[in-house]
C-alpha cells in the first residue's frame, strides 16, 4: 500500500495554519423571494392569460359563427329570386363577388341552386358544379340558434354556415353558404396574446427589480444582527447589537440583546453562585472545625456530642471545653440565622465563650458577659439560644444556665425515666436592655452513675413529620431516652439520627440538630484496678505481672491524690523509704524532687490537673542488703552495691508520648525563658533509669531505678 | 507536711528590695514569684532584685525555670536578680541542672548587694 503523506500548510513563523472550515453554501433570501415572486407572478398571468384567451376565444367563435350566419341568410335571401331565373349564374356571380369584395375574413361565398349545383361564385369555373369546399365538412354544435335547415359545418381549417334560399311559398330554391378560415380567430386571438405577453414580461422584470430593491432595503439589518450574534457566540454578552429598525428584525435584534443581556445576567449569577458555593464549603469546614473531635471522657463522665446537617451551614453550634479547675465546660448554642451569617455568628460565639470559660464561676456571668461582647457585632433581629453548663466530671454536678434553650433532659437510671429542667432565660440578643440578667439563674442537677443528660438544639424536637402532621416532640424525645440511654451516651448519639430521619421520611431534615450527650459511669478505685494485676490474659501482662509482684512483696507503697498540693507527702515517704539509709541522706532531696516532677508530670498531663483520682508509688529495693549498704557506707572505697531500688508510679490518667523527650538546649535564651523539659532532666540526671510503660492493665507505669552513684552532687 | 510557698519584702539597709520565699516553690508558687518579680520591675520600676531562698524547702522544676526566666528579663532590661541563702536541697538541685552558669546566687544578703553593686 502507497504511503499517503499528508501536507499541512505554514504560516512564515513555521506554524500550522489554522485548518478553514468548509465554506457553507448561503442561499441569498433576496434571490429565493424574488425568484419565488417572479415565480408566482408568472403562474398567476399564465393561469389568467389563458382563461382570458380561452374566454376570448370561445367569444370570437361565437361572434364569427354569428356573422356567418348572417352574412349567409342575407346572400340566401338576395338569391331566392335569381335561383327561380333562367340564369341564376348571370345575377348570382356578381352579386357574391360584390359581397365578398375586400372580405378578407371570408374564406369563400357560394350559392347553390336545388341539384346542389353552384350558380354564384367568386370563381366562375366551378359555376354549374359541385362545391368542392364541402367535402369533408362535418355538422359542428351550432353556438347560436338556427332556422330550419340551416347548418354549421367545420374541419380543421374551415368554419361552414349553409342556410337554405327559401321562396315565398316555403318552397326551398337554393342553399346560400358562407366559409371563414379557422386561422382568421387564430390571428384575431394571436394579436392580443402577443400584446399581453410582452406587458406581462414588462411586468415581471419590473416585479424582480422591486422586490429585489425591496428586499435589499428590508435585509439591510441583517448584516449587523449576523455580527452582533457572532459577537454573543464568542462571548462578547456586553456590546448590544442596536439595530435601529422598524421592522420585525428589529424586534429580534432588541430581542438577542435582552437575551444576551440575560445571559450576562445569567452568567454573573452563576459565577457569585459558584464563589458563593466556594465560600459555603470553606464555612461548613470551618464550622466542622469548631466542633470537639469524638468522646471527652473525665473522672466519671463520658461527654459526646454530634451534629447533623440540613443545610451546608447551619448556625448550631457545641463544645466541650476543659476548664483551668479540671471541670468541663459544656456549650451547646443555636443561632437564629442560618447560612452564612449563622456561621459567620457561630464562630464569634465559639471564640467568645472559649476566652470567657475560665473567668466565671457562674454560668449565668458568663452568657451575661457573652452577651455584653457580642451585642456590638450581632445584627438587629438575630439572636442565639444557648446552653452553657460547668460539669465536675469527679461528682457528676452540673451547673448550668439556659438563655432560651430547650429544657435539658435527664435520664435517671434508677427510676427509668426522663426528668426534664425548663428554664426562665430568653435568647441572648434577643432583648438588649439588660433583661437577660435579670432572665437567667444557675440551676444544678447532680448526675448520678448510669444518668445520661442530653441537650439539643430545637431541629430535634421540631422536626415534621408530614405525614402525621406533627412535630417530634419532647414525649418522643424522652420515649427515645429511655430507650436507648441503658446502653449508653454513645448509644443514644449514634441512634438518634436514623430515628429522626425515618421520623421525617420520605422528606429530608427541615432543620440541623445539634446534640450534647453526657454520661456519668462508674470508675473503679485505683486499688481495684491493680488488683487486676492478678489476672492477666496475655503473655506481655504475665511477665509484666511477674516483675510487679517480685517488686511488690517488700514494697512500701504510697497513694496519692492527684493534686499538686499533696505531693508534699512525698516528703516524709522519701524520708521513710530511704530511712536506715544514712548514707543516702544527702540523695534523699533529689528523690523527692524527681518523684515530685513525675508526679506533677502525671498530675498535669494524665490527670489534666484534676483532683479526684490517685497515683500509686512504690519503693523496693531490690540489690544490697542493709549490710552491704552499711558496710559501704563504712568504706567510701569498697565495692557499692548496684543500685539501691526501684520507685515505681502507676497512674489512671491519659497516657502521654515522652519517647520524643531530649534534654533541653539551656545555651539557648529562647530554651532558658520557656523553660520546659527541666523536670523530665532532673529524673533523668538523678535515676539511673527511666523507663515509662503506659497503658498496662495496672495502668499507665513508670519505673525509676534509683543509684546514688549516679547522682552527681556537687 | 511543708507549708505552701509564701512571700514577704524584706526590710534592709541599702534600697535594693529583699523578696523572702518561705515553703515549697511548685507551679502555684513558681506564678506568684514570677507575678511578684514582674511587679517590682515593672510597675514599681526597681531594676534589682534579691530573692531569699534561706527558708525555701522545696524546689520543683517550675521554680527553677522561673528562676531561668526572671533572670532573663531583668537582664533584658538592664537589671540584676540574685537568689540568696539557698540551702543545700535547692542547691543541690541547681547544680544538678548546671544552672547555676545563668543564675546569680550568693551565699549572703551582702554578698548578693555586693553582686548588685549597691
Amino acid at each position: 500500500m502507497a504511503n499517503k503523506k499528508t501536507h499541512t500548510k505554514t504560516k512564515a513563523g513555521g506554524k500550522p495554519a489554522t485548518p478553514m472550515p468548509p465554506r457553507r453554501r448561503i442561499f441569498s433570501m433576496r434571490a429565493i423571494i424574488s425568484a419565488v415572486t417572479v415565480s408566482l407572478i408568472a403562474i398567476s398571468v399564465v393561469a389568467f392569460g389563458s382563461l382570458a384567451e380561452r374566454n376570448t376565444r370561445q367569444t370570437l367563435n361565437e361572434e364569427i359563427e354569428g356573422r356567418l350566419i348572417l352574412e349567409a341568410r342575407n346572400l340566401a335571401s338576395l338569391s331566392v329570386d335569381a335561383l327561380l331565373s333562367d340564369y341564376p349564374e348571370l345575377t348570382l356571380c356578381p352579386l357574391v363577388s360584390e359581397i365578398q369584395h375586400d372580405r378578407t375574413d371570408i374564406a369563400f361565398m357560394a350559392v347553390l341552386d336545388h341539384e346542389d349545383k353552384v350558380q354564384g361564385h367568386i370563381d366562375l369555373n366551378i359555376i354549374g358544379g359541385g362545391l368542392p369546399m364541402l367535402t369533408d365538412l362535418q355538422p359542428r354544435q351550432a353556438l347560436h340558434t338556427l332556422l330550419p335547415n340551416e347548418k354549421v359545418l367545420a374541419n380543421t381549417n374551415l368554419v361552414v354556415v349553409s342556410v337554405p334560399a327559401q321562396h315565398a311559398n316555403g318552397r326551398q330554391v337554393g342553399t346560400a353558404v358562407v366559409g371563414l378560415n379557422q386561422s382568421y380567430v387564430d390571428e384575431m386571438v394571436a394579436r392580443p396574446r402577443q400584446a399581453f405577453l410582452m406587458l406581462t414580461i414588462g411586468l415581471l422584470v419590473a416585479g424582480v427589480g422591486v422586490s429585489l430593491l425591496i428586499m435589499s432595503f428590508l435585509l439591510r439589518p441583517l448584516g449587523a444582527l449576523r455580527a452582533g450574534l457572532e459577537r454573543i457566540g464568542r462571548g462578547d454578552l456586553a456590546s448590544p447589537i442596536q439595530l435601529n429598525d422598524k421592522t420585525e428584525l428589529g424586534l429580534l435584534a432588541e430581542t438577542v440583546d435582552g437575551m444576551a443581556g440575560q445571559l450576562l445576567k445569567s452568567q454573573a449569577e452563576m459565577l457569585e453562585k459558584e464563589r458563593l458555593g466556594a465560600e459555603m464549603s470553606l464555612a461548613h469546614q470551618m464550622q466542622q472545625s469548631l466542633l470537639p473531635d469524638g468522646e471527652i471522657r473525665q473522672g466519671s463522665c463520658v461527654c459526646h456530642g454530634a451534629y447533623a446537617a440540613a443545610a451546608e451551614v447551619g448556625g448550631d453550634y457545641y463544645d466541650i471545653i476543659e476548664r483551668i479547675d479540671g471541670r468541663l465546660g459544656l456549650v451547646i448554642a443555636d443561632v437564629s440565622g442560618k447560612g452564612l451569617a449563622g456561621c459567620l455568628v457561630t464562630s464569634m460565639l465559639a471564640v467568645l465563650i472559649r476566652s470567657l470559660h475560665n473567668r466565671y464561676e457562674s454560668p449565668s456571668d458568663l452568657l451575661v458577659n457573652l452577651e455584653k461582647d457580642l451585642l456590638s457585632t450581632l445584627a438587629p433581629g438575630t439572636f442565639i439560644t444557648v446552653f452553657y453548663g460547668i460539669l465536675d466530671p469527679e461528682t457528676g454536678l452540673l451547673v448550668f444556665a439556659s438563655a432560651g434553650h430547650c429544657p435539658l433532659a435527664i435520664y435517671r437510671a434508677n427510676k427509668n425515666q426522663v426528668d426534664w429542667t425548663y428554664t426562665k432565660g430568653i435568647p441572648v440578643g434577643a432583648m438588649r436592655n439588660g433583661a437577660l440578667a435579670k432572665t437567667l439563674a444557675d440551676s444544678t442537677v447532680l448526675l448520678a452513675p448510669g444518668d445520661v443528660a442530653l441537650q439539643y438544639t430545637d431541629g430535634l424536637n421540631e422536626a415534621w413529620n408530614a405525614q402525621q402532621q406533627e412535630q417530634f416532640e419532647f414525649s418522643r424525645i424522652a420515649e427515645y431516652l429511655v430507650e436507648t440511654a441503658p446502653q449508653g451516651s454513645q448509644s443514644v448519639l449514634e441512634n438518634l439520627l436514623p430515628r429522626i430521619e425515618a421520623w421525617t421520611a420520605p422528606d429530608p431534615l427541615g432543620d440541623d440538630f445539634t446534640l450534647l450527650a453526657v454520661e456519668r459511669i462508674e470508675v473503679p478505685s485505683i486499688r481495684e484496678t491493680t488488683d487486676h494485676i492478678a489476672t492477666p490474659t496475655t503473655i506481655s501482662v504475665l511477665r509484666r505481672r511477674e516483675h510487679l509482684e517480685e517488686m511488690m512483696d517488700d514494697a512500701k507503697r504510697l497513694y496519692l491524690p492527684s493534686r499538686m498540693e499533696d505531693l508534699a507527702l512525698l516528703t516524709d515517704w522519701v524520708a521513710d523509704c530511704l530511712d536506715g539509709r544514712p548514707e543516702l541522706a544527702d540523695c534523699k532531696d533529689l528523690v523527692e524532687t524527681s518523684l515530685f516532677e513525675v508526679c506533677a508530670n502525671i498530675i498535669e498531663h494524665g490527670y489534666r490537673n484534676q483532683g479526684g483520682h490517685e497515683l500509686a508509688l512504690w519503693w523496693v529495693p531490690t540489690t544490697g542488703t542493709e549490710q552491704e549498704w552499711s558496710a559501704a557506707a563504712n568504706n567510701e572505697d569498697g565495692p557499692r552495691p548496684d543500685g539501691i531500688g526501684y520507685f515505681m508510679v502507676c497512674d489512671q490518667g491519659t497516657a502521654f508520648k515522652n519517647e520524643n523527650w531530649t534534654p533541653p538546649d539551656l545555651q539557648d535564651p529562647k530554651v532558658r525563658r520557656r523553660g520546659r523539659g527541666l523536670g523530665w532532666q532532673i529524673v533523668h540526671l538523678s535515676m539511673k533509669r527511666v523507663v515509662y510503660t503506659p497503658n498496662t492493665p495496672a495502668g499507665n507505669l513508670t519505673l525509676l531505678r534509683f543509684d546514688p552513684a549516679k547522682t552527681p552532687v556537687r | 507536711m511543708a507549708d505552701q510557698l509564701t512571700m514577704t519584702w524584706e526590710p534592709n539597709p541599702v534600697s535594693i528590695p529583699v523578696l523572702r520565699l518561705k515553703g515549697r516553690l511548685d507551679v502555684v508558687g513558681a506564678n506568684q514569684l514570677r507575678d511578684e518579680a514582674r511587679r517590682s520591675l515593672q510597675i514599681a520600676g526597681e531594676l534589682n532584685l534579691v530573692v531569699d531562698l534561706a527558708d525555701l524547702q522545696f524546689v520543683a522544676s517550675t521554680g527553677l525555670a522561673t528562676f531561668l526566666l526572671l533572670t532573663e528579663e531583668y537582664a533584658e532590661v538592664g537589671g540584676t536578680i540574685v537568689f540568696a541563702k539557698a540551702i543545700p536541697a535547692v542547691i543541690q538541685v541547681i547544680l544538678l541542672l548546671n544552672i547555676d552558669q545563668f543564675l546569680k546566687l550568693a551565699q549572703t544578703e551582702a554578698s548578693a548587694f555586693e553582686m548588685i553593686g549597691a
